[in-house]
Formats: structure tokens, sequence, C-alpha cells
């Protein structure tokens, strides 16, 4: 499903945020990408969607190599890639259903579709009853149940997260990573960028490691780190 | 594109405008000054080509026969080489009978005067000429003046200021339509920049959503034609009303320019200047919104 072979990114300025990383994610997986800031997680989440180039080395997604990708085809990659983010991104001036009903417009699906559609992943996420409120009327945690409904409402097989809990409250936090895990068991690949110890350590699931780009440890139901 | 795509792509366009409306009145400001100064030129200018070739007809070139003895050979000779001339349409003989006839017509309640001239005309027989373009006037003449036995009466002063007075016009206002479009376009990139600041986020939501690059500019290319057919469209409403006044005035109220003036009517003006404005309007607003998608947009 996700493939990287020997991927090396440098920055203009320098700074090596990947060197040489291999990995292999299936489908269906429940991927965490961990290390401290810096470490090149967010690098990894931005080649994914090809937000920057790499250097060196080859990156595979379903099945197709996106190194050689023509810029315009770009979209049409992220469209099988949903994403979420730390900060939420939503539109501040449309409602809870206006934000996730805009991805699907953006594909151009059907008026009938979108009314199907939306409705359901909201139920899915738990936002049934705020599907009129606006952003600033909701709670961290539902703004990101809000940007998860978005993410998924076209139906990609791989979800991207790049620290979807870091500005939520532990309790907070629990509740979208069990939205996360019930997305994964309709059989979507989920990878999530995080340094959130606690969640990481009580997931089990698998977990790469990065330090200062360096891919450093690889555990099919890994914690946070050795010590653990 | 479906259709409920080109919806949501008119109705972000207009909702930008709205959003900036203070640019967006600029830029259709500024279009309709360059299409104003193009609606009036063009209008001064077509009527003055229309004066020319009135002119060309009425006030062409008149050949005055000046020899005491003529018969029909030497007149036949002579109209033949008048019409060996480039840029010679038409030549026509007037015999000094025909002269007589239309001098009286002239002369009115006084022609009595000229009665008994029958006998003994003094009017010489003369050729009328048309020109394909009254332009060529001073190279049909001095080849007139190669040709014997003839005098060429024409009227040289009014057709040499009517032509530099319509080159005049028309390179000012080439001038000033440049320059204007020009600004028009800076303005419109500048609108369009707004726009696309308001909706910075927006527009990285949804590339990361997969919004194809085409799917983002749209909205503010129609946003950009919007403004370039208001801003066509006020001007021509403008200049048709007054062009509608100025004519019927001075066909009602001023005999004494009527006589010298002549003016297309308003729907030949306007079957060109309609067309020709929304193009340069639309143009306008296409031009400047992909120079500022292009700079700004990155996408």
């Amino acid at each position: 499903m996700i493939e990287l072979n020997n991927v090396t990114k440098t920055y203009d300025n320098g700074a090596d945020a990947l060197l040489n990383v291999s990995l292999k994610i299936e489908k269906g997986e429940f991927a965490f990408i961990i290390g401290s800031s810096g470490s090149g997680k967010s690098t990894l989440i931005k080649l994914l969607l090809k937000e920057v180039e790499p250097n060196h080395g080859d990156i595979i997604i379903n099945n197709k190599n996106i190194t050689k990708l023509k810029k315009s085809r770009i979209p049409y990659l992220r469209r099988g890639l949903g994403v979420v983010f730390q900060d939420f991104r939503l539109l501040p001036n449309k409602t809870v259903y206006e934000n996730v009903a805009f991805a699907m417009q953006i594909v151009e699906a059907s008026p009938k579709e979108i009314r199907r559609n939306v409705p359901m992943v909201l139920s899915m996420v738990g936002l049934s009853r705020k599907a009129r409120a606006y952003p600033n009327q909701l709670s961290g945690g539902e703004q990101q149940r809000t940007a998860l409904a978005r993410a998924i409402v076209n139906n990609p097989p791989i979800l991207l997260a790049d620290e979807p809990t870091g500005n939520l409250d532990p309790k907070t936090a629990w509740e979208i990573m069990k939205v996360l895990k019930d997305i994964n068991s309709r059989g979507t690949t989920v990878v999530i960028a995080t340094h959130d110890k606690d969640i990481v350590n009580k997931m089990k699931k698998r977990v790469i490691e990065l330090q200062e780009g360096i891919l450093v440890r690889d555990l099919p139901k890994g914690g946070y780190s050795d010590e653990d | 594109m479906k259709i409920r795509t080109m919806k949501y792509f008119a109705a972000q366009g207009l909702r930008g405008i709205w959003r900036n409306r203070l640019m967006s009145f600029a830029s259709i400001a500024t279009i309709s000054s360059c299409l104003m100064i193009v609606g009036i030129f063009y209008c001064v200018a077509v009527n003055i080509d229309y004066m020319l070739e009135i002119l060309e007809e009425t006030a062409g070139i008149t050949v005055f026969y000046t020899k005491e003895k003529y018969n029909e050979k030497t007149i036949e000779d002579i109209k033949e080489k008048i019409n060996k001339i480039d840029n010679v349409k038409e030549v026509k003989y007037i015999s000094p009978e025909e002269a007589l006839e239309s001098e009286k017509a002239e002369w009115g309640e006084y022609a009595s005067l000229l009665d008994g001239l029958e006998e003994d005309n003094p009017l010489p027989p003369s050729f009328e000429l048309t020109l394909e373009d009254i332009r060529y006037q001073k190279d049909v003449i001095s080849q007139l003046n190669e040709i014997n036995g003839i005098e060429v009466r024409y009227f040289e002063e009014e057709t040499k200021i009517l032509i530099s007075f319509n080159n005049i016009i028309r390179i000012i206002s080439l001038v000033l339509i440049l320059v204007l479009c020009f600004i028009g376009i800076m303005l419109m990139d500048n609108t369009i920049r707004l726009t696309v600041y308001i909706r910075k986020t927006e527009i990285n939501i949804m590339k990361y959503i997969g919004a194809t690059d085409w799917f983002i500019r749209w909205p503010f290319i129609i946003e950009g034609i919007i403004i370039g057919l208001i801003g066509a469209i006020i001007p021509l409403g403008i200049v048709w009303a007054f062009y509608n006044f100025i004519t019927q005035l001075i066909y009602e109220k001023n005999t004494v320019l009527q006589n010298i003036l002549a003016f297309r009517t308003t729907e030949e003006i306007f079957s060109v200047l309609t067309p020709v404005s929304l193009i340069i309007g639309v143009s306008i607003g296409i031009i400047g919104s992909s120079i500022s998608i292009r700079r700004y947009l990155k996408v």
C-alpha cells in the first residue's frame, strides 16, 4: 500500500530531514510514526502527499510509483489519501455539514451522493447532532472529528494523520484514537505521525521510529521507546 | 465540467467580487473608463471616416476642359485618360448643357437671368471624378495635371484637415487605450490577488482534499470575467445614451451643423462597438486574473 525505498530528503538550507529511509506499510495496517520534533515525521507525511519531492529513492502508493508523478496528477493522488492535521484546518464560514460536503463537491460528487454520504460519516464520527454548528461553536475534539469525517468522506484507501491529538486533552485524544481505530477496522490503512507516548504505548500497534531522519526502529506491536 | 460545478464557480466568483468590493469597484471603474474612451473615439473616428466618404462623393475632383474646340472624340479621349489613373473609381462627363441645367436649378427663382445662354453657353464641358479613397487625392491630381488642356479644381484644405484630424484621433485613442488597458490589467491583478489572499486557507485545504488546479483557478477567472463584463456594459450604456442624444440634438435643432456633419446611425456604431468592448473587457479580466493566479496561487 505504502512503500518507501531508500528515500532521502534534504531541504534547501542543507538540513537533512530523511536519510535513506525504507519501509513498507500493508493494506489495512494501523501504524504510528514516532519521533521528537525535527525527526522527519512531518517530512514523511509531506512526501506521501507530494508536497515535497525526495532527493533520492522511490515512493510507491497504491502500487503506483509517485516519485515521477506529473504535477497535474497530484490532486488525484491526494484523493486517495485522507489527511488530518493538528490544527484541524476547517473552513470557519462553513458548518460541519458543509465542511464535509465541500470535500465531495471538489471531486464533483453528485448532490445525491453528498446527501447520502455526509450524514453517514458524521454519524460514524459521532457528530450527527452538530451538523449545523460552525467550527467556532465546537470543542477541539469535535473539530478534529469534523476533519476526520472530511478526510474519509470520499472513501480514500489511506488515512494520514499528522499529530491529530496534538491540540487535545488526553480524554479527547483517546476519543479521536477510537474513531481512527473504527476507521481502520473498516479497511482503511491508517498512518499516524505523533509524539504522544501514552497513546502509542497503550494502542499496541506498529511503531516506526525516526531519529534525526534515520529509521531507528520498526516494531509490529511496539511502545514509544525501548525502555517501555 | 458539470453544471453544478460551474454554478459553484460562478457563486465563488461573485462572492470574491463582493468580498473585496473596493478593489472590484476600482477595477470596474478603470475598465469602464478605458472602454468609454474606446467608445468615444470610435464614434468620432467612424463619423469622420463617414464624412470623408461623403466628401469623396460630393466634393470630389472636377476637371474642366479649357480648349475652345472639342468634339465627341476629344471628350472620349480625355475620359479614357482619366480612367486610366489609379484609384479613380468613376468619371462622369457633364456637358455644357447639363452644367447649365444644374446651374439653373441652383439659382432657383433667379434662373430666368440665365435664359438665353443656351445659344452661347459659356460653361465648359467638365468631368466629375470619384476616388476609391480620398487619401489618394494628391496622387490623382498630380497625374491629372499631366493631361493637356484641362484645369483641375478640388477641395484640398478641407480634405487635408479631415484626414489629419482623423489620424490624430486614431493615434491619441490608440495610446490612451493601451495605457488604460495596462492599468486595467494591473488593477485586476491586484483585485484577484486580494481574493487569493482572503481565500488562502480555503485554497490550501482544497489542495489537500485533492482539488485540481483548474477547480481552484476557475472562480478567480470567473471573477475577472464578471468584472470585465460589468466594466464593458457600463460605458456601452453611457456612450449609447450620449450618442443618441447628441445626434438627435444636432439633427433636430441645429440645421447649420446638419449640413456639414453627417452621422452613422446608432445601430451601425454599436453593431461593432458592442462586441469589441465586450471582448476587450473580458480579455482584460482574464489576463489580469491569470497573471495573479500564476504569481500568487502557485497551484
